[in-house]
């Protein structure tokens, strides 16, 4: 039953979400395991993804979310690091888009 | 005659100031007590909102070979996306509850939530930690009530069926 996270301090996660209610023991000791299995989870995989260099950077976290359907949630944490010159570009389609349609309203 | 007066006025005074310095007290000791009792007033602080990034490095480096290092810009990463899924689980299982028309969440509500969001390979070993779990507060519980023996051997039969 021994546990390496601090209970509180995910209790605290936890009652930050929107209606959350009261947070049982029962649901405090599983989110806690879980939480401690997604750690390993994620370092396992990501390791993976790093191979020979063996030291474990933001690019790799990016790569492993941008592969995998389930962490789909961490997309918008752990964007794909883009070049300045491809985010211009972006912002220069974005913009067009935008004129377009404010064009045909 | 007019001394004694002065100084009785002048006592009357302090124990007005006195009086006025007793009722602030009074009343920043309310407004405390108010604060710490009011859940409306909870704000959860910056430090709060993550787990500390030591045992993060703790247990990532469990599975992973021993030379294996995390670099500052990924650990940060992972401190916001712990808590991330923890939110992400959290809200998931509330809703399960809430079409119940249950206002408190348990566990199970935990484990559905895992198998919906495509967690399948942790609702197994979470449904053993939360048979574990289970079996040791009904042991706590039993215990309490001083007739261990007779409880524990039928609900154990029960849950078994």
């Amino acid at each position: 039953m021994e546990t390496e996270l601090p209970h509180t301090r995910i209790r605290a996660i936890m009652k930050s979400s929107v209606d959350t209610g009261q947070v049982t023991n029962e649901v405090l000791f599983l989110m806690t395991k879980s939480t401690e299995m997604f750690l390993k989870h994620f370092a396992k995989e990501s390791y993976q993804h790093a191979k020979k260099p063996n030291n474990l950077t933001y690019n790799h976290l990016a790569d492993l979310v941008q592969e995998n359907d389930n962490l789909a949630f961490l997309l918008q944490i752990i964007p794909q690091k883009i070049k300045v010159k491809e985010f211009k570009a972006l912002l220069e389609q974005g913009d067009e888009s935008s004129e377009s349609s404010s064009d045909s309203e | 005659m007019s001394s004694t007066n002065d100084s009785q006025q002048y006592e009357f005074i302090k124990r007005e100031d006195e009086f006025i310095k007793r009722e602030d007290e009074e009343m920043s000791a309310d407004e405390d007590s108010d604060n710490r009792q009011n859940p409306n007033n909870y704000m959860l602080r910056e430090q709060d909102r993550f787990l500390p990034i030591c045992n993060i490095i703790k247990i990532m480096k469990i599975p992973v070979p021993e030379n294996g290092k995390i670099a500052k810009d990924a650990r940060e990463c992972i401190q916001e996306c712990v808590s991330e899924f923890i939110s992400f689980i959290t809200s998931e299982a509330i809703e399960r509850s809430m079409s119940e028309n249950r206002k408190t969440v348990n566990g199970d509500d935990l484990l559905y939530a895992f198998a919906t969001l495509g967690f399948d390979n942790y609702v197994e070993p979470l449904g053993v930690y939360l048979h574990k779990f289970r079996e040791a507060t009904k042991c706590d519980r039993n215990l309490l009530s001083e007739n261990a023996m007779i409880q524990d051997d039928s609900s154990s039969d029960i849950r078994k069926t």
